[in-house]
């Protein structure tokens, strides 16, 4: 099954009118890496992707999910 | 930029430098005429320093960075958060150390090749000498490439 990971972290954070240092600090990683993931260029680790989820208060499915490729 | 791309591209300078001005020098010693045994000292000299010197100039960069960043904040967690190596930059810098071993590998049977078609045994040390700054160069290069371009 091929396809790729989308996320919808950007969306999450503004409406949390957080910036990317801020949830950065809260998650325990540079400002770089969120920028990467939110680009798509960086797939996190199961460790941090929950981080995310609890940073927002939502499971992680919410922030990332599998689109196949059609 | 963050602090891991500077360092990298730092790094890379310091390589690019240190391998130019160590041949240089083993030039100004009379390269033409080392011994088996002078290669042997000037190999041992050679990754002594560059080993020691990489350790310095990192210590060196982080403390310059440090108190660049603390000027600017007072919050010692961002200074912290700054100048750490989260996830994502130690799977760079895995990444990064993928063609290391290529290009030692590649430099030492260059060096057999020239052996083999009557090169000289300076030519050999040479051949490895460009491979291992080709290894260097490549392990900082890739961590730019990484940082900047492709992502992980």
């Amino acid at each position: 099954m091929k396809g790729s990971v989308e996320n919808t972290l950007k969306t999450h954070r503004v409406m949390a009118e957080m910036t990317q240092e801020t949830l950065a600090a809260r998650v325990g990683v540079s400002r770089q890496t969120i920028n990467a993931i939110e680009k798509g260029k960086y797939l996190p680790s199961l460790e941090l992707a929950l981080k995310l989820g609890q940073a927002f208060h939502v499971p992680i499915e919410t922030l990332f999910h599998f689109k196949e490729a059609s | 930029m963050s602090y891991a791309e500077r360092r990298s591209i730092f790094g890379l300078l310091f390589t690019l430098g240190f391998v130019i001005g160590f041949y240089q020098f083993m030039v100004t010693q009379g390269l033409e005429q080392f011994s088996l045994q002078d290669w042997g000292i000037w190999y041992l000299i050679f990754f002594g320093s560059l080993v020691i010197g990489r350790i310095v100039f990192t210590v060196v960069h982080v403390v310059i960075e440090a108190i660049l960043i603390a000027i600017k904040t007072k919050d010692e967690a961002k200074i912290n958060a700054e100048i750490q190596d989260d996830e994502r930059t130690k799977l760079i810098d895995l990444k990064s150390t993928y063609h290391i071993g290529t290009f030692l590998m590649l430099g030492f049977v260059g060096g057999v090749v020239i052996l083999a078609f009557g090169g000289s045994i300076q030519s050999f040390f040479l051949a490895m000498y460009l491979g291992i700054a080709l290894a260097g160069i490549s392990y900082d290069g890739l961590a730019i490439y990484y940082h900047r371009m492709r992502g992980v």
